[in-house]
């Protein structure tokens, strides 16, 4: 009886682990424990967090976790929007770096005037959020548009803002390079006497509200119906064109926090330089995901995992002090590994191993 | 689909009509030559004849704060001595600079000066202005052009300015250095000079770089993250040596996130580079322990090589411009109001 009821449970046992494998987010989960492992394996401090103090004496989280968590945050809030437009439109928004820095030019002009070191803030902060909010979802209207209304392919209609809005930036700006009140600084670091970074708060905020308006609305249905077949889903009365519209614009909200959070961080803004190619770590981190590029079905919570996991890899090439020259190969190489992993020849492999494990299993009960 | 066709039509219309137009216009000036009447193409040309013209092939409109001072200097300059200045842009595109370089020899400029993005490829363009027998300056960078194939140069000398930074930290006599090198963007000839003379020091020295790694787009965030991390991960370090002035903000940031004292009366020594108005307000401050200068302000030099050829006197071939360095224990204010840009 007992024997009987042990072979039961390790059958069991061997059943979760096989849905465990086969569920979409093992492997992108998989490498990022990995990845964190392996950074602990070469650093044992790796996941230490102390509790420090800055040079003004307010407690400050320190540790590489900590640093993964904020510095990721434009990643997570960018591959956020990139997923939802990924899926409708069955293209990519490359010109995302541009419009954060546009973004940042906004809210620099904002907050600094004509200034280029104000001693004070020239207007309140939740007013420049709110304009680079806006000036992020014109960004998005206007890609939107030409995705929607005319049909052009994404990336080549991204392609337009991704050449000229470095220069827009710049000209918003004024061609100045301000450096705004240290009173900005505390979104993209630490509100003083709090030590958690503030990006990562802000970060668990955009989650939450992402899950809940897929939870409450239907936008997450209708986005992939929209990018599995727009015919049949204009035939369902779906409206194709505006569900489109709508990604980008919420792509246009992403940027506009992300550009807010990374202004925020050293309080100025290099229209030419801010977040460097940021465009392709964030579709990198879509397709991480296990999100298919092509459009279509859709996992938010595997691009999230995506772009920790990319941040984690910075984080381990700078601690690591790899060559300089080194770094992209270093990075392309671990991409290249788990990119193959998730090709279905490599994964069919995979599952017929463990199904055969779970075949025997259930023999043996037999 | 309907409105996708009336945008090709308009297009196809509109660039019919510009051909039409460019047409119309090659055949007017033919007849002009034909006739051999005093066009306004002549009194132009009149006007312009005791004019100096010179070329500019600049790299962006607005990169940083030292392009826009580079950018009035040259301005400024030729205002003043009276040449007409044609300034194009390549706006971070090596092959746009090369078609603008062509463009202004077939203009027939004077003078040439070049700010190349990139330090290859410039061969062809420095022919052909042999050819044209207009005088081929380089400026800011150097390009790798054979002896022959130049006029002359003004350049940045970023070697030297690397080997001040570590004849200054020789002077230290730290007990021991722990070096973090933030490096610009890589292969940038700026990179290549300034990160070769501290890993020449350092080798020369026994000194221990504990992280060498070049920041894309010399990006001051990426350089506190970097420093961040550094910190986060347990290395100890006592110099910071960041390529310029905003990595050097940025590394100050993260050492001020996690308590780190440096500067003047503090444990980690930072020495940045280009020297930018609010940077020496930092060395100042006491916040920088050095700052070495890339100078911008070409123009005035420019002019005077053009103004010695002119005159058909010997120049020197190749010119650096004069770089200082400031040191936060002699610093002074006066330097800092005197500072332009």
């Amino acid at each position: 009886m007992s024997k009987n009821n042990e072979k039961i449970s390790s059958a069991r046992i061997l059943q979760i682990i096989n849905t465990v494998i086969r569920h979409k987010l093992f492997i992108p989960i998989a490498f990022l424990v990995s990845l964190l492992l392996l950074n602990v394996f070469i650093n044992p401090g790796f996941l230490r967090i102390t509790l420090g103090k800055d040079s003004a004496g307010n407690p400050v989280l320190i540790g590489n976790l900590i640093n993964i968590l904020s510095n990721a945050t434009e990643l997570v809030i960018l591959a956020i929007g990139m997923t939802l437009v990924t899926a409708s439109s069955k293209g990519q928004d490359i010109s995302v770096g541009a419009a954060v820095a546009i973004v940042g030019g906004v809210i620099m002009r904002v907050l600094c005037g004509n200034e280029t070191q104000p001693s004070t803030l020239h207007a309140p902060v939740l007013l420049a959020l709110l304009l680079g909010c806006l000036a992020g979802m014109a960004c998005g209207a206007f890609n939107g548009m030409l995705v929607s209304r005319f049909q052009i392919q994404p990336m080549v209609a991204t392609l337009i803002l991704f050449t000229a809005g470095r220069s827009i930036a710049s000209m918003a700006m004024g061609g100045l390079k301000p450096k705004a009140a240290s009173a900005f600084g505390c979104y993209g670091n630490f509100i003083p006497g709090f030590p958690v970074p503030t990006p990562i708060l802000i970060t668990i905020a955009m989650i939450a509200m992402t899950c809940v308006i897929l939870k409450k609305t239907n936008l997450g249905l209708y986005t992939k119906a929209v990018g599995i077949n727009d015919k049949a889903a204009s035939l369902n009365g779906l409206h194709p064109k505006r569900i489109k519209f709508l990604t980008f614009i919420i792509m246009g909200f992403c940027v506009g926090i992300a550009g807010f959070v990374q202004a925020s961080r050293v309080q100025t803004v290099n229209p030419y330089t801010i977040v460097p190619s940021i465009e392709m770590d964030v579709i990198l981190a879509v397709a991480l995901g296990g999100n298919s590029l092509g459009g279509g079905k859709f996992s938010i919570k595997g691009s999230i995992i995506g772009a920790y996991t990319i941040q984690t890899l910075t984080s381990m090439l700078t601690t690591l002090n790899v060559n300089t020259n080194a770094v992209p190969v270093f990075k392309a190489v671990i991409i290249l590994i788990l990119v193959a992993i998730q090709t279905p020849m490599v994964s069919s492999l995979f599952h017929n191993k463990s199904s055969r494990v779970l075949i025997s299993g259930r023999k043996e009960r037999g | 689909m309907k409105i996708f066709k009336k945008l090709i039509i308009l297009v196809l219309a509109f660039s019919m009509m510009f051909s039409v137009v460019s047409c119309g216009k090659t055949s007017s000036e033919a007849s002009d030559n034909s006739t051999v009447a005093p066009t306004s193409a002549d009194t132009s040309a009149s006007d312009t004849a005791d004019k100096i013209v010179v070329g500019v092939v600049q790299t962006n409109a607005n990169e940083s704060d030292w392009r826009t001072a580079n950018t009035k200097s040259f301005n400024e300059a030729f205002a003043d001595a009276g040449f007409e200045l044609k300034m194009v842009f390549g706006e971070g595109d090596h092959a746009k600079q090369i078609s603008q370089a062509q463009q202004l020899i077939q203009e027939e400029v004077d003078y040439l000066v070049v700010l190349g993005l990139q330090s290859a490829g410039w061969e062809d363009v420095a022919k052909a202005a042999q050819e044209a027998g207009i005088p081929f300056i380089m400026a800011d960078r150097k390009l790798d052009l054979s002896e022959d194939l130049y006029t002359a140069m003004v350049c940045s000398d970023f070697a030297a300015e690397g080997a001040k930074a570590v004849d200054w930290l020789k002077a230290q006599a730290l007990d021991s250095y722990q070096i973090v090198v933030l490096g610009g963007d890589t292969g940038s000839s700026a990179q290549l000079g300034r990160s070769q003379a501290i890993e020449d020091g350092a080798a020369a020295n026994g000194w221990e770089i504990v992280f060498n790694q070049n920041m894309k787009g010399w990006d001051e965030t990426l350089a506190k993250q970097a420093v961040a991390d550094l910190i986060a991960s347990g290395q100890q370090f006592n110099v910071i040596y960041a390529e310029n002035d905003n990595m050097a903000r940025g590394a100050c940031d993260a050492m001020d996130a996690a308590g780190i004292t440096y500067g003047k009366t503090g444990d980690v020594k930072v020495i940045a580079f280009d020297a930018n108005k609010w940077a020496l307000e930092k060395v100042l401050a006491g916040e920088f322990n050095l700052d070495v200068e890339c100078n911008p302000l070409h123009g005035p030099r420019i002019v005077k090589l053009i103004n010695q050829l002119e005159a058909g006197e010997a120049v020197e071939k190749n010119a650096y411009v004069d770089e200082e360095m400031f040191d936060c224990d002699t610093i002074t204010q006066a330097i800092v109001d005197a500072r332009s840009y």
